[in-house]
């Protein structure tokens, strides 16, 4: 079970909570238990969470990350999101090796004319790490950005 | 096995490939390496092959296709999609703890209308037996409830 102390500071991270409490909890919850990790990707659907939800992934080591990529890159992909910077950075210090099944994945269904999302997130991914056409197993997927 | 091969057996899993050839190709292909299970995922070459793709991923099995359970969720919104009906097989075999993060995030970050319309999570909800305490945010157990209640 999910320990009040986890809940209670997931709630300071609102960005009306005193800076001084926002930041310790910060703090305190790099040290999530990794069952808990998951409640820290866009929390409670409430956006005044986000950014400092990311702020807390980015400085949590990427290997107890790794089953949340899928759902990183939908909020990095929306990069008007709070807190899609922050994870753009996380995402950026990951292998280009454990990145690309996720990337060809979210182009999959992706098409360039008629879509409505803009792959902006995903774009700045594919500069920032200098993933070229090589580096993709699905080369047309590749083309579509 | 090199990805090329594995590319060139998944063209093999199309139904219109002689039945012995792509029953060789399923076989072979549940020895590929892990970081390219996901080529089995939605194959990008069309949707003659997702039912045989599907059927080697129900035999690759949990907990070798943990990394793609978001990917298999989504295979699943719509169960007359060829393959759906195997994933779901696939899916009843993972561990309610291990589900439950992935549901819970399935129905905060989708539009509302993707929950309500979503049957093959109703009905994989239901078969699983999942109930309000299996969920960490209860709020978002009833927030599915309610909306698979509005179709």
């Amino acid at each position: 079970m999910i320990g009040k102390k986890t809940k209670e500071l997931i709630e300071k991270l609102h960005r009306d909570t005193p800076k001084s409490e926002q930041e310790e909890a910060i703090k305190e919850l790099i040290k999530i238990d990794d069952d808990y990790i998951y409640l820290l990707v866009m929390p409670k659907g409430d956006a005044n969470y986000w950014e400092n939800a990311a702020l807390v992934l980015r400085q949590i080591e990427y290997q107890r990350i790794l089953h949340l990529v899928p759902y990183l890159v939908k909020w990095m992909n929306d990069f008007s999101q709070p807190g899609a910077q922050h994870i753009l950075d996380l995402l950026s210090t990951i292998d280009v090796e454990i990145m690309i099944p996720h990337i060809e994945y979210a182009l999959l269904f992706f098409d360039p004319q008629f879509s409505k999302e803009k792959m902006d997130g995903l774009k700045l991914l594919v500069k920032n790490k200098k993933i070229k056409k090589e580096d993709f197993i699905q080369k047309d997927l590749y083309d579509k950005i | 096995m090199k990805v090329e091969k594995i590319l060139e057996l998944i063209e093999k899993l199309h139904w219109d490939t002689p039945q012995k050839v792509q029953e060789q190709a399923m076989k072979e292909l549940t020895h590929m390496d892990d970081k390219y299970i996901y080529l089995l995922i939605f194959p990008n070459i069309g949707s003659d092959c997702w039912a045989n793709a599907a059927l080697v991923l129900k035999k690759i099995a949990y907990p070798r296709i943990k990394l793609v359970i978001p990917y298999l969720l989504e295979w699943i919104d719509d169960m007359n999609c060829p393959g759906a009906l195997t994933i779901f097989e696939l899916l009843l075999t993972v561990e309610t703890k291990v589900l439950i993060p992935h549901i819970e995030l399935l129905v905060s970050m989708s539009p509302n209308y993707y929950i309500e319309d979503n049957y093959g999570l109703e009905r994989f909800i239901g078969k699983k037996n999942l109930k309000r305490d299996d969920f960490i945010q209860k709020d978002l157990y009833d927030k599915m409830k309610r909306l698979f209640s509005v179709v």
